[in-house]
């Protein structure tokens, strides 16, 4: 009888579904344990509030942002535009937002504390108190970088990207945790939108910063790419039924000078012909007509799996930030796929994912994860745990990183980006202009993502001002200002 | 070799002594005040267990007693989760442990004489289809349900009696027949048993019926044509009940985005998560947690309180002490004397694996949550009863071939003294194939 041959057999299968039992629950509670345990639904969190008090929350420089009385009631830093430049890191107490309230509450109330710890607060019958934390931003920059948005809503992101340590960031408009208690009695309203941490959720149109990912699907799949030269020779001219190209010769205008009905065209910005272009060139003056076409020419399936394989379409599982990756949507036709190409269509990017890419392109290749976390104090108080830095993902090859450190580095010396020129340093970037409307009056979404190439000075910075008009003249000086600013202060 | 077995379940069951008074105790300095009634408990489920280990090596010295020692392992934890809940459904699972042991020593003691349930097999099968059929009309609702029966106002869970049944059944109709011809009726009786439960919309029993039933006939009758065109059938018609009930579709929804709904359907599923989520590693201790926030807290989720309190490392423990059992089992079929014993050892062993699979998976969000019990730890008479005739089929048929085997080797060790014991054992094996 074969019977207990089989019966040998049902034994690996056995074996097999409970190995996967158990390594999918570790698994799976080491990708997303913390969102699950962060979640505002968790009534675990506020319970514990009863009997612990939360620990402290400092910033890099130990300057005390959130911090609780005896009474049991979170204060905040004295200074009100600090506490709104700082809002959403530190996020507010009912875990609404995703911040370090929320994400590492496991500390500040003391959930992580092992059963001595317990029974020595327990024999000793002190109160219980959490550990306190230091995070890795530093609160003055970051209220710096709030005042530069006055006026408009926006975000910036300032991460080390050797290290992935955030430096900075904040998101306008703010919210102020001091009166949110406030809020339910209406003694406090909210901007419209202020919970939502724009740098890490803000789900955005990226305009011209997606060439870098482009250029990295023209490096991956056209040969050669870098030493052929291009001819923008201004719109690009489409069939407006079916959106197919139409071949150059073709006098999309009738008498008039008027757009005849049956074309839609892909301008360059202010209608610009740039002539004979390499790749480079294209970038630094972010040619709109040589980059639909190299869209066209790497395909709709290339452009995606490049673009999926810097992080779009998927699932960021960062240990210490909540945020959103980007998407990189369907392009039935030619008009679609040029758009998308140079960053329009239905492309969205979040701040933090195009730093992240810039953070790549400055670090060689690899994007560190990251880390909001610089450390936590031991049962002393005194100690810190130090942070740890970890690859998040290796992006980009070696040869990708450094031609796209080239263009950058020319888009800040003599492209769109000259504004983001910091004195003394090499700066490198790209600009963006994301049209978020067709109105005629709308400004665009200003972008500008870059970093320092100083090993003494490693930052990388994300500047997005909604509604403000060019990425070159709005958020370009911004960044060039917190880029200064961090290296004065020396925010390592 | 027998020395070794012996020294490690001495160690074993130390451990699950142990592990039963340091619970305990630690209870009793849980709540505010000094808490005798969990010292009390813990004493009476260590006696019970100290109790049952001597009984059982008195009265069946063949028994696997590292399998039984991981079940009282099991026991021991659930009667520790339930009173940290509930103490008073701590007693009446207690009551219920109490009945298990007898019902388990009664099943040991009929399985000497397989051919009780051979005779048996048909009554039980008609039997079972009457009862299933007869809840539909009298069936009381529970947890959407319609699963329970009330018999002399006690509730009782008709499905989980129906899964022993089902287990001899399956072994005594495959003992002697292994042509799908001759198998038509065993198809028809599984058919109706799993379409009565789908009816009672029990989707989880249902889905543990079906999935023991092919495990034991692919083990039977090797025949891998039709275990596939089932499975192809079980999935075709999965996929049917997908498109044409709202219901499936909710679960598979609720399955692979808990949170959408949190309010309503994914409540259930995201409390767990987050519950097994705020344990961590190791655990927010035990009487530290929140288990009164999910749903079905000491019955199918008991998976998610015991990773809240315990961790997730401890987790992973249950789950392999599970696939210890398991372990256990198959090696007990496979050493099993005649077919039947064999194929009701290992549609046990089966049933016990499949059951636990489909819950912690279920919690976990590994696969779509289907209501059932988490095997000797859940809350519930009728589970605890079920899972201890399970352990009796078990411990039943290990007793009797080890007692066969020492009666061979008793007669082997005259003539030749320098045989080893496995070798014995294979050739009497053999001998009887």
């Amino acid at each position: 009888m074969n019977t207990r041959r089989n019966i040998k057999g049902m034994l690996a299968v056995f074996v097999a579904l409970f190995l996967l039992l158990a390594g999918y629950l570790v698994y799976i509670v080491g990708a997303y344990g913390a969102y699950w345990f962060a979640s505002p639904y968790n009534t675990r969190v506020t319970k514990q509030k009863n009997t612990v008090l939360a620990g402290t929350i400092f910033d890099r420089r130990g300057l005390a942002l959130a911090t609780t009385n005896e009474a049991g009631e979170r204060n905040y830093a004295a200074d009100e535009s600090m506490r709104l430049a700082t809002a959403h890191v530190i996020g507010d107490t009912a875990g609404q937002t995703l911040g370090a309230e929320a994400l590492f509450a496991k500390y500040l109330l003391g959930f992580d504390q092992d059963l001595g710890e317990q029974l020595s607060y327990l024999v000793s019958g002190k109160q219980r108190t959490g550990a306190d934390i230091m995070l890795t931003v530093d609160a003055a920059l970051s209220e710096y970088a709030y005042s530069l948005l006055e006026g408009y809503n926006g975000a910036i992101l300032l991460m080390n990207y050797k290290t992935g340590e955030v430096l900075a960031c904040t998101a306008r408009p703010g919210f102020d945790p001091a009166r949110m208690k406030d809020y339910a009695t209406g003694g406090y309203t909210l901007a419209e939108g202020s919970m939502v941490n724009r740098a890490t959720m803000g789900r955005y149109t990226p305009g011209s910063t997606f060439k870098i990912v482009t250029t990295i699907a023209a490096l991956r799949y056209l040969p050669n790419v870098q030493s052929r030269t291009f001819l923008c020779s201004g719109p690009l001219v489409f069939e407006k039924e079916s959106g197919t190209l139409v071949n150059d010769g073709v006098n999309p205008y009738d008498e008039t000078g008027a757009l005849r009905e049956e074309y839609i065209l892909l301008r360059d910005h202010e209608d610009a012909r740039h002539g004979q272009l390499t790749l480079e060139e294209a970038f630094i003056h972010s040619c709109n007509h040589v980059f639909a076409q190299l869209a066209l020419e790497i395909g709709e399936t290339n452009l995606r799996k490049t673009a999926e394989s810097l992080g779009f379409n998927g699932e960021f599982l960062f240990d210490e930030l909540v945020a959103y990756p980007g998407t990189y949507g369907d392009a039935e036709t030619d008009f679609e796929l040029a758009w998308s190409g140079v960053g329009q269509h239905t492309d969205i990017i979040t701040p933090v994912h195009l730093c992240l890419i810039t953070c790549a392109v400055a670090n060689g290749g690899a994007a560190m994860e990251p880390k909001l976390l610089k450390g936590v104090s031991g049962m002393a108080g005194i100690e810190y745990k130090s942070l740890a830095p970890e690859v998040y993902e290796a992006f980009l090859k070696g040869n990708e990183a450094e031609f796209l450190a080239a263009c950058m580095r020319g888009v800040v010396q003599r492209g769109t980006g000259t504004r983001a020129a910091v004195d003394g340093y090499t700066v490198c970037g790209k600009t963006g202009t994301a049209e978020v409307s067709s109105a005629k009056n709308a400004r665009a979404h200003a972008w500008f993502t870059g970093y320092i190439d100083s090993d003494a000075h490693p930052y990388a910075i994300t500047v997005i001002v909604e509604q403000a008009g060019g990425g070159g003249t709005v958020a370009a000086p911004i960044a060039a200002k917190v880029l200064e600013r961090a290296v004065k202060t020396k925010a390592q | 070799m027998h020395r070794l077995r012996h020294a490690r379940c001495a160690a074993a069951l130390r451990a699950v002594l142990f592990f039963t008074a340091a619970a305990f105790l630690l209870l009793s300095f849980c709540t505010e005040s000094f808490d005798a009634g969990a010292l009390l408990l813990g004493a009476i489920v260590s006696g019970v267990i100290l109790l049952s280990c001597c009984l059982l090596s008195w009265l069946a010295p063949h028994a696997d007693k590292l399998l039984i020692l991981t079940i009282f392992f099991l026991c021991a934890l659930g009667m520790v989760v339930q009173y940290r809940i509930e103490p008073e459904t701590a007693a009446r699972q207690l009551m219920m442990l109490g009945i298990g042991l007898a019902a388990m020593l009664l099943m040991m003691a009929l399985m000497r004489r397989p051919r009780i349930f051979r005779v048996l097999s048909i009554p039980m099968a008609l039997l079972s289809l009457g009862i299933l059929g007869a809840l539909i009309f009298v069936g009381k609702e529970s947890g959407g349900a319609k699963n329970w029966i009330s018999v002399g106002g006690i509730l009782f869970q008709p499905s989980e009696f129906v899964k022993v049944a089902l287990v001899f059944v399956l072994a005594d109709a495959m003992t002697e027949r292994t042509h799908v011809r001759d198998l038509v009726p065993l198809f028809l009786f599984v058919g109706a048993v799993a379409a009565l439960l789908v009816l009672q919309r029990d989707l989880g029993a249902a889905m543990l019926m079906a999935g023991t039933f092919l495990m034991v006939f692919i083990v039977a009758t090797s025949n891998i044509g039709a275990t596939l065109a089932a499975l192809l059938t079980g999935g075709a018609g999965a996929y049917a009940s997908y498109l044409l009930f709202d219901h499936v579709r909710a679960r598979i929804a609720i399955w692979q985005d808990p949170w959408a709904t949190y309010s309503t359907s994914g409540y259930q599923i995201a409390q767990g998560l987050m519950a097994i989520a705020s344990g961590g590693l190791w655990g927010l201790g035990l009487g530290q947690g929140s288990p009164k926030m999910i749903p079905a807290y000491h019955t199918d989720y008991i998976f998610a309180v015991i990773c809240e309190e315990f961790g997730i490392v401890f987790g992973v423990g249950v789950i392999a002490l599970y696939l210890l059992i398991v372990v256990r089992g198959v090696l007990i079929a496979l050493h099993a004397e005649d077919r039947f014993s064999m194929l009701a050892a290992f549609g046990a062993t089966a049933m016990l694996a499949v059951q636990t699979f489909v819950i912690i998976g279920g919690v976990i969000k590994l696969i779509p949550l289907t209501g059932i019990t988490m095997p000797f730890v859940s809350y519930g008479g009728s589970s605890m009863i079920a899972c201890m005739l399970f352990a009796g089929i078990l411990e039943g048929v290990a007793a009797k071939s080890g007692a066969s085997l020492e009666d061979a080797l008793a007669r082997e060790t005259q003539p030749s003294n320098g045989k080893e014991d496995g070798a014995d054992y294979e050739a009497d094996e053999e001998e009887r194939a």
